[in-house]
């Protein structure tokens, strides 16, 4: 652990530097919106390196980044930035995601590995709304906490990378999301079968670049209808490229996402983001089922 | 004697020539308070081997423009003017790191004869020509840079090395204790990190220079020399006389020193007494390095809409090869027309390298551009996970309790040891079963994913 200084372009040369030198540094970005101003330390230096110098140089790491939104009115939109797009096109660089605690530790461990045996950059995007999150459906109902999986655990099926998770197997509607979007959608999940006899089920990303499109197309595969929701914004968000690659393939779906917007402090903290109510509507809407939903932009 | 000439490469390549042959020799300038300590005596070996790095970094530079008008050669920024840097890498280790500025040649030709084996007119050159044998980038971009000799490539940087070379910087005294299992460069290494006097404003290089004070400031090993070339001018504006000297002078954590980067042994001298005092007391110097800069930014521009023919031509005057020629005639006995010789023998090698050369096979095909934005992996000692003592004595026994229950995903996600598999959370994976490619499965028949460990 090596405390710096207050610059995120310093943290990231502290890790790129590191990182020539045999180490696996893991440097953290405190709030996604701080990664921004050092950015290029990531686009220009560390992802170029083994592309100039033909393999020949490498600076593996894992950057941690408590990133995106829902933080119940706390710190406004430096704290809860919802636009991974900076990310996203990166040539090389791994970004991944997890919504919950069993999820973080093997996604983790996969991504360090990543870096140690393969020599990549890996962003790993931490949902800060999700940290302290235990319950699902109601106070105290713990189905959103997780034990540790034990050292070692992440052989087998599980977090490698391209490999997507799914909740539930519902056909009527597929929803695709990663992170506050997996726990919102499992909540949607409950509410969809018991007021809208809508059975759906879940898919969380896990890896958000490459988008592991393969493993989408596999856990959609019987499914009426697609549901992508995404808590970024609808330009630049990942729901574009799922989309997109669904499209491609003849796979129709349809997209609820947060406004272009930046995130207000107080109680309108989340008035631009998808809300469960919100993927209810919407999934009820796909599904032929329940009230219409919300008229958008979502 | 000046040579009036509209091509300022050919310009100044016969101001050369001739200036040398007159003995008409432009005199020592002195730079910044001198150090009387430091010893300035430059042994004719040393002065000539120096010479000849800094001959071959010039022709290179006009062959790079040679390359580019006959449609061979894609880049034609130079590193003429900047060939001071030689006497740098010769106060260097080649195992010593080193982040440079895109006008150093003449520090990799210079470093290339500390070690065996390396032809750096050759190398160079097939990365002019973006060869897929350029022996570091593989024909990507025309970049200084070697595995060999601990340089690693950077492209059109505006300081956005300077982070790392202080990260790099930092990871030399870390590795000494810890021993990563990859390590680079030995224990006794020192980095250094060479850029612009434009980019001395640059954020990038502004977070550097603070860093590297903050963390030498508290007496943390940083053993970092940053050399900024000064050639007084940034693209088209002017720096401010005497701005680098004022700005970088009094630095918390920062030693200041500065050279005649023309004088190859002022530059000699007082590098290597920031290259000692660096390795010695592991602590960042800043090197004002100051030069000129010849020929314009690159081959697309033209010097004179903007700079007066006054400029341009104290610049020319002050060629740093002239400056050389004097001092290897005083330092080695030769004569001017030994020199004329050297010059142009060193031209004719670096001409029949590339007439050898020529016809190297060029980076062309999509998937050989794309063959290296992956890494390759590498192999690693096998991973060991801690021991459950270890894990005890890290997290302390309230943090090691909660295994027995879930937890959220900040708990988890440095959480103690369960002694058994985790409750699951209820999600599965979709599993590929054989014969079915996942591309294909754009129907809405088929069997839907399995579910592997779900609860």
């Amino acid at each position: 652990m090596i405390d710096t200084l207050l610059d995120e372009q310093s943290i990231l040369g502290l890790a790129i530097g590191l990182a020539h030198n045999g180490f696996v540094p893991i440097p953290e970005i405190q709030f996604l919106a701080y990664l921004h101003n050092a950015e290029d330390q990531l686009r220009g230096e560390a992802a170029t390196l083994p592309f100039f110098s033909d393999g020949q140089f490498t600076n593996p790491m894992v950057v941690r980044i408590a990133a995106l939104g829902y933080q119940k009115g706390f710190g406004g939109h430096f704290h809860n930035d919802n636009s991974i797009a900076v990310l996203r096109d990166i040539p090389g660089l791994i970004v991944a995601c997890p919504s919950n605690g069993h999820d973080a530790a093997l996604l983790l461990r996969e991504s360090v590995r990543l870096a140690r045996e393969e020599q990549r950059v890996v962003a790993f995007l931490e949902p800060i709304a999700l940290y302290a999150t235990t319950d699902l459906h109601d106070g105290g109902d713990g189905g959103w906490a997780c034990r540790y999986p034990e050292p070692g655990a992440s052989v087998g099926p599980g977090p490698a990378i391209g490999e997507v998770s799914v909740r539930g197997e519902g056909a009527d509607v597929a929803i695709v999301t990663y992170g506050n979007g997996a726990h919102l959608s499992a909540r949607a999940q409950r509410i969809l079968a018991e007021r809208h006899d809508v059975d759906a089920r879940v898919i969380d990303l896990r890896w958000l670049a490459p988008l592991p499109i393969e493993s989408v197309v596999l856990a959609v595969d019987g499914c009426d209808a697609v549901l992508v929701v995404d808590e970024c914004r609808r330009t630049g968000s990942i729901s574009e490229q799922v989309v997109t690659e669904l499209g491609e393939r003849g796979m129709a779906s349809s997209r609820l996402c947060a406004a272009d917007s930046f995130i207000a402090t107080g109680p309108g903290y989340a008035a631009t983001l998808p809300s469960c109510d919100d993927i209810v509507a919407a999934a009820a809407a796909l599904a032929g089922a329940g009230p219409e939903p919300q008229p958008g932009p979502r | 004697m000046c040579v009036v000439l509209s091509d300022p490469v050919e310009r100044v390549h016969r101001n050369f020539l001739a200036r040398v042959e007159a003995g008409d020799l432009p005199p020592a300038r002195v730079a910044g308070p001198v150090d009387d300590t430091l010893d300035r005596e430059l042994d004719g070996t040393t002065a000539l081997a120096l010479f000849r790095a800094q001959v071959l970094s010039r022709h290179l530079d006009r062959l790079a423009r040679e390359l580019r008008a006959a449609g061979d050669g894609y880049y034609t920024i130079g590193s003429s003017g900047h060939e001071g840097m030689a006497a740098v890498a010769a106060v260097l280790r080649p195992t010593d790191p080193a982040f440079l500025h895109y006008r150093d040649a003449a520090f990799q030709i210079a470093r290339s004869g500390q070690v065996p084996g390396v032809d750096p007119a050759r190398d160079l050159l097939l990365s002019l020509l973006a060869s897929r044998h350029d022996p570091i980038a593989g024909g990507r971009h025309k970049v200084l840079g070697s595995k060999r000799l601990a340089i690693p490539p950077q492209t059109s940087t505006i300081a956005s090395h300077l982070p790392k070379a202080v990260g790099a910087a930092y990871s030399i005294g870390l590795a000494a204790e810890l021993g990563p299992e990859h390590r680079a460069w030995p224990d006794d290494a020192i980095v250094v990190a060479s850029f612009g006097d434009a980019s001395v404003n640059h954020a990038s290089a502004q977070a550097a220079f603070n860093t590297a004070g903050w963390t030498a400031y508290q007496g943390v090993a940083l053993p970092l020399l940053f050399v900024c070339e000064d050639n007084g001018i940034g693209i088209s504006v002017p720096t401010p006389t005497g701005w680098v000297a004022n700005s970088m002078g009094q630095r918390a954590g920062l030693r200041y020193r500065s050279c005649d980067g023309l004088d190859l042994a002022d530059t000699l001298a007082v590098a290597r007494a920031c290259a000692d005092e660096v390795r010695r007391t592991r602590r960042p110097v800043f090197l004002h390095l100051s030069c000129v800069r010849l020929y314009g930014h690159a081959g697309a521009d033209v010097e004179a809409t903007y700079r007066s023919a006054g400029e341009i031509e104290a610049s020319e005057g002050d060629d740093p090869l002239l400056h050389s020629a004097r001092i290897v005639i005083d330092a080695a006995g030769l004569s001017p027309s030994d020199v004329v010789e050297l010059y142009q023998e060193v031209e004719g090698d670096a001409r029949r390298t590339l007439d050898a050369i020529r016809d190297t096979p060029r980076l062309r095909e999509r998937e050989d551009v794309l063959a290296s934005l992956v890494p390759p992996k590498r192999a690693c000692r096998p991973a060991r996970p801690p021991s459950d003592d270890e894990r005890l004595a890290l997290l302390g026994e309230g943090d090691w309790r909660t295994r027995e229950r879930p937890q959220s995903m900040a708990n988890c996600s440095t959480g103690p040891s369960p002694t058994c598999w985790p409750r699951t959370p209820r999600w599965s994976w979709p599993v590929r079963t054989s014969g079915r490619r996942a591309a294909s499965t754009g129907s809405p028949s088929g069997s839907r994913p399995g579910s592997v460990g779900g609860g």
